[in-house]
Parts: structure tokens; C-alpha cells; sequence
């Protein structure tokens, strides 16, 4: 058997690729060491509990008929059919803002109900928020109309061409605002400090400081969240990822489990040939890894391959986005036994104190996802599934020595439960029947990734989505070897990985099709 | 033209246009870096090696307990009542088993790794355990797991372990774990056996005892008509509250439900160590029988296909090892799902008795094989290992 790809790593990144590869009739085959699809995609089971491996979201997938991007692709472009319940609210925030102002602000769906919301929270916040949920449509509007034609033109050195007379002509306040940084944007229209602070709660799910992310960025996921809402995929995230591997397998597509690619084997001259597993060689000469650019080069790559400089130096300047521990509770409770309310809690604490962050108890923001209110069938009766996720911004998980794992772990959950109990007055410990505890380590372990992040590489200023799509052929410069995943242009997120795959399958077809590389 | 928006202009426009030349600037003047793997992910894959070779250093039979020290340099630290597998492999078929770490996770960190396995039960492990586990052999083990362990935010601060035969190992590595101060909880330990001879960690539960006042044992002398019940176990919890951990024969497990649920315990409260493999299918009230004892499986792994014979009233994985088939595996419960293959064709019976596939598997027709047994002809795809 030979294959004109292989895709090396089962995570959505990779696929995505796979699919879309197949789907577009080039022979694939995907690898992958574990003995399961889905990387972060994934579940696990404790007594009676199947819990959410990682995070669960997707932003802008809604429903047939309104599909934003990641519903399009996935149920649309892909076929895989899969069901998903939507969240009637944002979130539910519960902070001390940067003045001392305590909130405790619940943030709905729909344009009108959002603004109207976060109006009475903060007053005086309404005309500023009409503007900004007018330029959130234009952000979300350029963004789909970007993917939809970002493969058409490029210039010659493989940048994305974009039509700037059309976006000017349509656009030209877009221009303005997209590569600005997000808070700035809002001080600008008028937004208040205090609701900069309430939406900022996404920096969990950003990864990255509002007052540094660009603002066609956020912009663009606040907007589909208000649009389509928080979308959890019902099969699970192990049924969500299986489907793909179904899918793929039906289109003739090949897939091994439990195969570790060893090296990426290049002839003299830096051809690729295909790839050495721990079960035999497999010959191909397009190659795909579902692995951070960093790591692929040092532990994958054929020596063979002399790396452009500019790679090397994209490498020296990326920077490891955020890390998480995660508290799995399966309680012996129901969520109305409890009297929980909401899907998505994020609870950052006081912001008007200094935060230093030195040990893994000092996490700086936190969510709480209530599962059960979403799905209700997502564990027995009776029961809830909560997740408590703690954000950390350094890899103070790497000064812990093994000997004093199981205590910090442990340890770190015992104040995130105090801290949510605290938060909204409700006690969860006496009902723990399940608790799993994943750290850093954790998913350096099951993810591979640099420092356990599950975030890929961190945004700032100059490295935006926009500028890594635009460069997306000159970022993947080695010829016939691309990588795929969180660490791709769209960064981190389900529906952003997925993207990064399909993405990364439009290079690969390009280049199957004879288009130039651009190293 | 488009609106313009007041206080941004012109500068911001040309900011957008020529930011990817400003980011091109920025990668022109970072350093050329080849990044090193960072301490968490050193210290993840020292924590979670792929496989482990130990040596054995001492293997000494009693009372039909093969006991055996490994010497294992650079044992993970693990949680006290884990378990690792041990495989060795006689002709082509391979056999495996998860063995509950007696080690104290201090004693094991440096090296020193003690298992107890049953020799005289029915099963081909236990038959050739002491022909390959003898002083020299390296043996393949893999790293600890399993999910049989205190958890200071779930379990009360009392433990009472209620332990039966060469079961109460967990429990071993457990009280080791308080005394060595790997594991702060107050340990009761009522212990069941036929005769004072067969407990044979009596002794050293008395010596934990006598030197930690955490740690307390009772032993029921089974052949003065001592047995486990509901009373036993409130006398020694002394109107405090209590979490129940139980480890021992399967036959055990059974008596225990019944006593859980006369105390009231929640499945919070009343924790057991994974049940075991299952020899016969027949041992299932709801096992509908096989029309013939034996059937054709292909078998399809990675790029090999494989046409064998399996018994019917053998777990799928067990028949495949025996047929040299090495396929993955880890608690052979049904648990853990090291061992999930893909029924592509055929029918199976897979006890609704600890089933730990999730959700969409079952939907989807897949097994874990350690707790499938085929009804009739079979195609499964499995991982490699």
C-alpha cells in the first residue's frame, strides 16, 4: 500500500488534515501512538463518570441552517453529523474588577439581550457596547470572508494576497480596529474599565491578555459566542473525534493506532520519503505532523533537512502559551440538588490585587464548567460532572520535584474547591465521589506539547491570527513536511484546530497539485 | 468608501497593512533557537516511562505466594495501591498480569519494587510466575496505574481497608505509605483470613501499627467462624465517619456489596480495587452461551492480518496472547481500556458487569477485549502495542 500523505498524530489538527485530505482524494494514512483518536478531543472514564479530557467549547458552530465556521466545516464540509447542545448564556462571571468593584454578571446570547445585560451590570456601558458589537460583526464578517478566499491569490512569496480595495470599500472600519489590541479598541468606543474587566474573562479560553490580543481576535469569538453560543458536541469528545476517524476510514482512508513515528526520513537531498514507526516504514512523500513545530524539528525531523534560519528564528521567538491543571468531580449530587445554575463560571478573583504567580497554588484565572446543565445526560441521574480549569501563565509546574507531585496536585484542587465553594456558596466537597487531577504534566505526558500547554504558541502585538494566516505557506517552509495543531496560524481552541488542519490540507494539496514551496 | 471610525484614522490603517512586515522585522532579529524538552516535560516522562525492565533480585515462594523484589532503577514515584503488569512470554504465547505494587512509593523510588503473586490459583500466569521470575531474569513490567488509591479530597480521613488473601498487597504499600509520610490518613485494617499462617502480612501490619498510631489491624481468624460484617466494621469505626476500601478475592467483593449497602455507603464511601479477569463467561447469569466452542477471528493490526482459532469461553484478549498475538493491555478488568479494539464483524457477549467503555464506544461497536468473548465468527481491528 502507498500513500500520497501521512498524518502523524491523531489529534483534531491532525484530523482535520486527514479528512480533508481524503475527502479531496489524496491517499492518506494517519498514525497515532496512543491507542485513541482526539488528542485534547478526548474523554475518560472514573466509576461512573465519563469526563471531558480537556476543553469542551466550541465557539461559532451553531445549528443547520445558521452554521458558523466550525459547524460548517465539521457538519457541513466534513458530513460528520454531529450533534451539539448550545448554551443559552456566554458565561456567568463573578470578579472584583481593577477599581474594587465586585461583579456577579451573567452574560446571555443574542446581540440585544448581551448588551442589554452588561449594561445594568456596568452603567453607562451601552452606547459604547453598541459600537463595539457592531465592529465585532464586521471582525466576524472579514474572518468569513477571509477563509472563503484565502486560498484563491497569493503574492509571490506565498502570502495570502488580500483584496484591500474590497475590504476598504466594505471594511474600512475593520482596518481600522482589527490589528489594534482589544482593550484599546474598547477604551477608545467608549467601554468602561469595568466591562473590559468582565469580558477579559476570557482570557482563560484566549490564553492571552486582552490588552494585548488584537481585537478583530477576540472580537471575532466574542461575536460568535453571542451568535451562536458555547456549543457542547453530545457524542462526547471521544465520540466527536471517533466520527472523524470513521469518516476518514470510509472515504479509503487508512488509520493505525497505537503507532509511534519515530523519524521523518528525508533523502540526501532533503526529499521526504515518508515516515520510521516503531511498526515498519511507511512511504510517503507529503507528511504531516500533529506536533509543535519545536518539537518536530528537534525529536522527528530527518537530519537531512537543513531548516531555513527564518524557521529557526520563528521557533526562537515563539513563545509557549498558557498551561492548565484541571479538577475532574463526578459528585453525588445532581445540579439542582445543588442549585447550579450555569454552564461556564469563570471566577478570576480579585483583580484590583497584585497577582504573583511562584508556586502552582498561586493559579491566576479560573472557570468552572457545570456540565450537567447543558447535557443532562452527560452523567447518571442524580449526579454532575463539574470541572474546575486554573490558568497559569509561567511553567511553575516544572520547579516541582516528583516526589511532591501527588501533594501539590492535590493540594492545588483543595484550594480550587475552597475557592469555588467560596465563590458561589455552594459546597461540592462532601460529594465527591470521583475527582481525577491533570496538571501540566499531564498533558505534556498524553500531549507531547512544550511545558504540558494544550494553547499552542501565545499571540501578542505581530504574531495575530491575521499575520500568521497571511504567512501560513513561509511558516511552513520545509518541502513536503507541515505541522499541524494548536500551535498552527487559527492557535488553539476546537474549532481553531480543526481550521489549522484544513488549512494545512490546502498546502498539501497545493503542493501534490506542483505549486512552489516558499521557504 | 466604508464609515471611518472617529480617533483611529489613517496611522492604524497603515498599522494593519504592514504589521506581517513588522512581524517578518521581529523573526529577522529573534535568535536562532533549537528549544530544549522544558523540566515539566522531562519530569511527565520520567513519571509515566512506556515500559520498564526489572531484575529480579530475590524470589521466594510461601505459603503459595511467589514474592519478588525487582530492581528497578528510576521507578516512577506512583500513588500507594497502584498496580504495575508484569509480562514474560513462554514459547509464542505471551502472559501478562497487573500486579499491585507492595513497595512503599519511597522504597520503590529507589529501586526497590516488591510484588506477591498467587501461585496455586487455576491460570497459566500464576503456573509459570515462579519458572520466569527467578533471580537474574529481567522481566518487562509496565509503569504503575490504576485508580485504587487514597485521594485526600474525595475519601474521609479515616480508611477502613477490609483485605482477604494475597489482595491485601494495596494495602501493604498503603500503610508503608503513611508511616514513610508519603500518605497522611488514619488506616484500620481488618484483615480476613482462613488461619493466622495464611495472613501472611500479619506480621508486618503489627509492626506499621506498633509504630504509627494511624495505623491499626484486626484480624479475623476466618477458622474460628470470624467473618466480615456490618458490625465488625462500625466496632472499629467508632462513630466516626469512614471511607470502606476493599481488596481481596472476587469472592470477597461480592459479600462486600451486601455489607455496603446494610452500613449505607455511597459509592463515595465504599471503594474496591478492580475486580480482576473473569475466566469463564458462564460465571455471568446473563451470558447468553456460545453455539460452539470455538470460532475463526481475523484479526487486523497495524498492516498485519492475522486468521486464528479462539476459544469461545476466553476473553478475546487472553486468547490472543496465548497466540502470540501481542496486543495492548494493562488492568484485564474492563476498566481501563488499554486494550479497546474495534468489532468489525460478528457478535460478541461483553458483560454489562464493570464495563468501563465510554459512551460512544458502546454505541459504535467497540470492546475492550480483556471482557469481550466472541458469540460467533469475528473481524476486529486492534491497536499495536
Amino acid at each position: 500500500m502507498s500513500y500520497q500523505a501521512i498524518v502523524i498524530g491523531a489529534g483534531l489538527g491532525g484530523l482535520s488534515a486527514a479528512l480533508a485530505l481524503q475527502q479531496k482524494g489524496v491517499q492518506t494514512l494517519l498514525l497515532e501512538k496512543h491507542n485513541l483518536p482526539g488528542g485534547c478531543a478526548t474523554s475518560f472514564k472514573r466509576g461512573r463518570f465519563e469526563f471531558e479530557g480537556s476543553l469542551h467549547e466550541f465557539c461559532a458552530f451553531g445549528e443547520p441552517g445558521n452554521y458558523g465556521y466550525a459547524g460548517k466545516l465539521i457538519n457541513e464540509t466534513y458530513g460528520l453529523g454531529i450533534p451539539v447542545a448550545i448554551s443559552p448564556d456566554l458565561f456567568r462571571a463573578v470578579l472584583v474588577s481593577r477599581d474594587g468593584t465586585p461583579f456577579d454578571v451573567t452574560l446571555p446570547r443574542g446581540e440585544e439581550a448581551f448588551i442589554q445585560a452588561l449594561s445594568q451590570a456596568v452603567p453607562g456601558s451601552e452606547k459604547g457596547l453598541r459600537e463595539f458589537i457592531s465592529l465585532c460583526k464586521e471582525a466576524y464578517e472579514v474572518s468569513a470572508y477571509f477563509d472563503e478566499h484565502m486560498f484563491e491569490k497569493q503574492k509571490k512569496n506565498g502570502d495570502v494576497k488580500i483584496d484591500a480595495f474590497y475590504f476598504a470599500k466594505h471594511y474600512l472600519r475593520y482596518l481600522q480596529v482589527a490589528e489594534v489590541p482589544f482593550n484599546e479598541v474598547l477604551r477608545k468606543i467608549g467601554v468602561p474599565e469595568n466591562a473590559i474587566d468582565i469580558l477579559g474573562c476570557y482570557r482563560v479560553y484566549l490564553g492571552v491578555d486582552p490588552a494585548v490580543v488584537s481585537f478583530a481576535h477576540l472580537a471575532t469569538m466574542i461575536y460568535s459566542y453571542i451568535h451562536f453560543g458555547p456549543a457542547l458536541v453530545l457524542p462526547n469528545s471521544h465520540g466527536f473525534a471517533s466520527a472523524f476517524v470513521e469518516e476518514f476510514k470510509r472515504l479509503g482512508g487508512t488509520a493505525y493506532f497505537g503507532v509511534e513515528a519515530k523519524e521523518v526520513v528525508a533523502d540526501e537531498q532533503g526529499h521526504i520519503q515518508g515516515v520510521q514507526t516503531d511498526h515498519g516504514f511507511f512511504a510517503a512523500e507529503e507528511v504531516i505532523a500533529n506536533v509543535y513545530p519545536e518539537v518536530a524539528y528537534r525529536d522527528l525531523l530527518s537530519k537531512n533537512i537543513i531548516l531555513p534560519a527564518r524557521e529557526k528564528k520563528r521557533i526562537g521567538l515563539a513563545k509557549t502559551a498558557i498551561r492548565f491543571v484541571n479538577v475532574f468531580l463526578g459528585l453525588n449530587r445532581s445540579v439542582e440538588d445543588f442549585g447550579i445554575h450555569d454552564y461556564t463560571l469563570f471566577f478570576p478573583g480579585d483583580l484590583s490585587k497584585e497577582r504573583k504567580q511562584e508556586t502552582p497554588l498561586d493559579y491566576c484565572d479560573a472557570a468552572a464548567t457545570a456540565y450537567n446543565v447543558l447535557n443532562p445526560d452527560i452523567s447518571p441521574k442524580g449526579t454532575a460532572i463539574i470541572t474546575l480549569t486554573l490558568e497559569y501563565q509561567d511553567d511553575v509546574w516544572g520547579n516541582v520535584d516528583p516526589a511532591d507531585y501527588f501533594k501539590t496536585k492535590e493540594a492545588v484542587a483543595k484550594k480550587a474547591i475552597a475557592d469555588y465553594e467560596q465563590t458561589t456558596g455552594i459546597s461540592i466537597a462532601p460529594y465527591i465521589e470521583e475527582i481525577e487531577i491533570a496538571t501540566p504534566w499531564t498533558y505534556a505526558r498524553y500531549l507531547g506539547s512544550p511545558e504540558g500547554t494544550p494553547y499552542g504558541y501565545r499571540f501578542d502585538e505581530t504574531n495575530t491570527i491575521l499575520t500568521q494566516l497571511l504567512s501560513i505557506r513561509r511558516d511552513q517552509p520545509v518541502p513536503g513536511f507541515y505541522t499541524v495543531g494548536a500551535s498552527g496560524p487559527r492557535g488553539d481552541g476546537y474549532s481553531q484546530t480543526t481550521g489549522n488542519g484544513r488549512d494545512i490540507a490546502e498546502l498539501v494539496y497545493e503542493h501534490l497539485q506542483g505549486g512552489k514551496h516558499h521557504g | 468608501m466604508g464609515k471611518m471610525l472617529k480617533g483611529f484614522g489613517l496611522p492604524k490603517i497603515l498599522g494593519f497593512l504592514f504589521k506581517g512586515k513588522k512581524r517578518e522585522k521581529q523573526i529577522r532579529q529573534a535568535p536562532e533557537i533549537v528549544k530544549p524538552a522544558s523540566p515539566t516535560n522531562l519530569k511527565a516522562k520520567a513519571l509515566h516511562p512506556k515500559g520498564l525492565l526489572g531484575t529480579v533480585k530475590e524470589a521466594t515462594l510461601r505459603q503459595g505466594i511467589l514474592f519478588v523484589t525487582f530492581d528497578v532503577p528510576n521507578f516512577p514515584y506512583f500513588r500507594a495501591g497502584q498496580y504495575l503488569t508484569i509480562s514474560f512470554q513462554e514459547g509464542q504465547a505471551i502472559y501478562s498480569r497487573p500486579i499491585s505494587i507492595l513497595s512503599s512509593p519511597k522504597q520503590a523510588a529507589q529501586g526497590q519494587v516488591y510484588v506477591a503473586i498467587k501461585t496455586n490459583e487455576q491460570g497459566e500466569f500464576s503456573r509459570l510466575a515462579s519458572t520466569h521470575l527467578t533471580p537474574g531474569a529481567t522481566i518487562s513490567l509496565s509503569a504503575p496505574s490504576g485508580d485504587f488509591y487514597y485521594s485526600p479530597n474525595r475519601d474521609q480521613k479515616q480508611v477502613i481497608a477490609c483485605i482477604g488473601g494475597v489482595g491485601a498487597t494495596p494495602i501493604v504499600s498503603m500503610a508503608g505509605a503513611i508511616l514513610e509520610g508519603s500518605e497522611n490518613f488514619s488506616l484500620t485494617i481488618i484483615y480476613g483470613a482462613k488461619s493466622i499462617d495464611e495472613a501472611v502480612f500479619l506480621p508486618l501490619f503489627m509492626e506499621y501499627q506498633s509504630r504509627d498510631p494511624r495505623i491499626r489491624i484486626r484480624f479475623l481468624d476466618e477458622s474460628k467462624g470470624r467473618r466480615f460484617t456490618k458490625e465488625v466494621i462500625l466496632e472499629e469505626a467508632d462513630g466516626q465517619e469512614f471511607s470502606l476500601f476493599v481488596c481481596g478475592p472476587q469472592g470477597m467483593y461480592h459479600a462486600f456489596d451486601g455489607i455496603a449497602k446494610e452500613l449505607g455507603l455511597d459509592r463515595k464511601h465504599y471503594r474496591r480495587e478492580l475486580f480482576g479477569g473473569i475466566k469463564d463467561p458462564a460465571y455471568f447469569p446473563d451470558y447468553p452461551g456460545a453455539k460452539q466452542p470455538s470460532f475463526h477471528a481475523k484479526i487486523f493490526m497495524v498492516d498485519q492480518v492475522y486468521e486464528v482459532e479462539i476459544p469461545a469461553n476466553r476473553p478475546l484478549l487472553a486468547s490472543l496472547e496465548s497466540l502470540g498475538i501481542a496486543s495492548p493491555h494493562r488492568c484485564r478488568g474492563g476498566i481501563c481500556g488499554a486494550c479497546r479494539g474495534h468489532i468489525l464483524a460478528g457478535e460478541v457477549y461483553i458483560p454489562n458487569f464493570e464495563d468501563g467503555r465510554r459512551l460512544s464506544d458502546k454505541e459504535k461497536g467497540y470492546a475492550h477485549l480483556c471482557m469481550t468473548f466472541p458469540l460467533s465468527d469475528l473481524e476486529i481491528e486492534i491497536p499495536a502495542s
